[in-house]
């Protein structure tokens, strides 16, 4: 395995759920560079949730690959971490505690809800919100931590959400 | 008043200004990647307003970077700069428009 190829394996290794962008970024290689030696890494796998890719070793299953790339977001995380704390939480509950717009929150939970992270229990017409793997979503918090423009670029999109529906 | 037509601006002791616009193109297009992240992520008419407004802020510093090396006259650079600024408003206020329909389709389903 060439140097390069051997650098970008290590890098997904430490880094779960890594972006494209991030990997050319940190190791100062160019796209086409990284493009040529990720077709060749047979044991790296990718996930493309919400339009980003995301790259993980083999050692990671479905499941755990979208709750890792969640857990780069930084609201998502915010949202799992609430219900980790809560056990079971109503969405109003969220939100307030987040001090987020519902939008925000309805956006984030539709990719949730469709991967398995999070289940919205019905009863009586009312939603409840709690999460599917609590004990495995925990393990995975403290594996991956949202990098700056993630956090930029999340932060944006959370104000705008406020701004439209503070009227 | 006569404006000058010919020579551009970055030559000689105004690198301060060079300077000034450079970091206002840097700042703007930082922002502008935001929003244009935000649109990809939400997809909706305000979203694409201010992304558009953004795009029109970051055209300024580049305007003025053209004028500064003589590619584009002072009126034109002066006409392009004030056309921007309206172009920017109006996009705003679109998306200040359109944001009460986001509020509406949230209120419909009832969350």
């Amino acid at each position: 395995m060439s140097d390069t190829r051997a650098r970008i394996y290590r890098h997904i290794e430490s880094h779960p759920g890594v972006h494209f962008r991030e990997l050319t970024r940190a190791l100062d290689l160019a796209t086409g560079q990284v493009q040529y030696h990720l077709a060749r890494l047979d044991r790296i796998t990718s996930e493309s949730v919400n339009g980003r890719t995301h790259y993980y070793t083999a050692s990671f299953g479905p499941w755990e690959r979208h709750a890792i790339a969640f857990l780069r977001r930084e609201t998502a995380r915010d949202i799992l971490v609430t219900l980790i704390g809560r056990g079971a939480a109503r969405p109003s509950e969220v939100t307030d505690h987040l001090d987020i717009a519902r939008s925000t929150l309805e956006h984030h939970l539709d990719g949730l809800v469709k991967y398995d992270i999070v289940e919205k229990r019905r009863d009586e017409g009312r939603v409840t919100l709690a999460l599917c793997r609590p004990d495995l979503t925990v393990e995975l918090l403290a594996a991956v931590d949202p990098t700056v423009p993630d956090r930029l670029s999340d932060r944006f999109t959370r104000l705008l959400d406020q701004l439209f529906e503070s009227g | 008043m006569k404006l000058p037509s010919v020579g551009g601006y970055f030559g000689g002791e105004t690198w301060d200004i060079a300077a000034v616009v450079v970091l206002s193109a840097v700042a703007v297009a930082v922002l502008c990647g935001l929003a244009v992240t935000a649109y990809r992520q939400r997809r909706t008419r305000p979203y694409l307003l201010i992304a558009l407004a953004l795009t029109a802020l970051f055209a300024r510093p580049l305007i003025a970077l053209l004028s500064g090396f003589s590619l584009v006259s002072a009126p034109t650079h002066h006409f392009l700069e004030h056309a921007l600024d309206t172009l920017f408003v109006v996009l705003v206020l679109g998306a200040v428009y359109y944001a009460r329909t986001v509020e509406k389709r949230l209120d419909e389903e009832g969350l």
